[in-house]
């Protein structure tokens, strides 16, 4: 008869039951941040777009983007970057361009471009279209946005043959992106949606940066986990993303955590399943071999898991969520 | 045809309206999202948080999450409010048009902290979640 050492088993299948807990973090992690509301700065005169519709995949725009390469969009268009997905991607333009008329204004004139010069108004159109290496980009296509999540255009200051980015933008997408407007009837630099990711910076997109994961933590038999959010605006800690969870009195919801969690519970419950089986097996066989796996790792059901989704202060109303879905709480 | 959640939606409203108590403590009425400023309190608001389909052979299953609020210028008529629109749906089975109304059962409680107006009136948000199951034949 072998022996067997039910701590080191126990362990083992903590470890496993650990991994299925992370992978369902980056799972409910990923779904909320497709959820999570975004600010819309930009004009579009024809219509607003919809947030999830224009998070559908878009084969033309992928591939465009697949041109690019490594390299990232032309150095023309890179003075200022604007997240176009978190932004639901349309920013069809609110002044009127066609092809050969001016886009950007120097010194309150109009000026026409050339055929060679990179940004054209799409013929009898009032959108304005990007050009890039591999092609002409307009609104239309930034519609139904799929690719990478960054795409870099505008160059705020005039010049022939970019877009000033404040054109592009609505009021209240102004307010956002340039602050308040001062006493000198200019606005401050950068607004409260202006947020600096990885060394870049970007406007937009604070709410879903602050959409992380926590754990997968231990205590005692259980794995636990967290999926967290918690932005705010510069210099207050008034936590928006509650507001846009729950909603508030000036502000109706758009609840985006527990539809994450709810919307991944069936691949969560999959990715569980091989652990549950590997810890029945296993289990099995050291009882076969005469080992004595401790109580308390060793259980009908399973390894119990905790998964909670939580914003910042709200961990016990998460919680009840997870009881719902049979993942313990 | 099969319905959707809306129907659901019409269905809570239809039954806050229906429990006398309740509706008669919500002096502002209800609301979906939030409420216009100026609303007198207490008032109900609701919001649909999710509502995936499970669909069978010959039938489809919604489980809709509801969040309820109550909106209250003080936490005790919040609170006791909360507890009328509790006593009202959990565990009550409300029509829903062109489905059957399984079960809806209060999952959480929302507490929410006090809060001031755009009238400089504190104000306390306190509310529940809701799972309600329906099922409808296609």
């Amino acid at each position: 008869m072998g022996v067997i050492d039910a701590r080191y088993l126990a362990d083992a299948l903590l470890q496993s039951v650990e991994e299925g807990v992370r992978l369902s973090l980056d799972e409910v992690q990923n779904r909320a941040r497709k959820h999570a509301p975004v600010r819309d700065i930009f004009r579009h005169p024809r219509g607003k777009s919809n947030n999830t519709a224009d998070r559908s995949r878009s084969a033309m725009i992928e591939s465009m983007v697949a041109k690019w390469g490594d390299k990232g969009p032309p150095s023309t268009l890179s003075a200022r970057s604007v997240n176009l997905r978190n932004f639901g991607l349309n920013f069809g333009g609110g002044f009127n361009t066609r092809q050969g008329k001016l886009v950007a204004s120097t010194g309150g004139g109009t000026r026409y471009v050339s055929q060679t010069e990179k940004i054209r108004g799409r013929y009898n159109s009032n959108s304005p279209v990007i050009s890039s290496p591999a092609g002409l980009i307009g609104a239309e296509e930034f519609r139904n946005w799929g690719g990478a999540n960054r795409l870099d255009v505008g160059d705020i200051h005039s010049r022939v043959g970019t877009f000033k980015l404040s054109d592009l933008l609505s009021s209240a997408g102004r307010y956002e992106a340039f602050g308040k407007v001062g006493l000198n009837g200019k606005r401050a630099g950068k607004g409260r949606a202006v947020i600096t990711v990885a060394g870049q910076e970007r406007i937009g997109g604070r709410l879903l940066e602050s959409i992380v994961t926590e754990g997968p933590f231990r205590r005692g038999n259980e794995v636990y986990g967290f999926v967290r959010a918690a932005a705010a605006d510069p210099g207050e800690t008034h936590n928006y993303a509650k507001d846009q969870e729950f909603g508030s009195r000036h502000t109706r919801p758009h609840p985006f955590l527990r539809p994450g969690l709810r919307e991944s519970k069936e691949r969560i419950i999959k990715m569980m399943d091989p652990a549950k089986g590997a810890q029945r097996g296993i289990m099995q066989r050291a009882l076969q071999m005469g080992g004595r796996p401790s109580t308390s790792a060793n259980s009908d059901v399973g390894v119990p898991v905790r998964l909670k989704v939580t914003t910042q202060g709200w961990e016990n109303l998460a919680s009840s969520f997870l009881r719902d879905l049979g993942l313990g709480g | 045809m099969a319905s959707t959640s809306a129907a659901i939606k019409r269905g809570i409203v239809r039954h806050a309206r229906s429990v006398v108590p309740l509706k008669a403590a919500l002096v502002g009425g209800i609301h979906e999202g939030f409420a216009p400023a100026k609303t007198r309190y207490p008032f109900m608001a609701y919001n649909i948080v999710a509502a995936p389909y499970g669909s069978l052979w010959g039938s489809r299953v919604i489980v809709a999450l509801v969040d309820i609020w109550v909106y209250a210028g003080n936490g005790v008529d919040a609170n006791n409010v909360d507890q009328l629109i509790s006593d009202a749906f959990d565990g009550s089975q409300f029509s829903v048009d062109g489905q059957t109304t399984l079960i809806c059962r209060r999952v959480a409680d929302l507490p929410g902290g006090p809060d001031v107006d755009s009238e400089g009136k504190k104000i306390y948000q306190i509310g529940g979640s809701y799972e309600v199951w329906t099922d409808q034949s296609l």
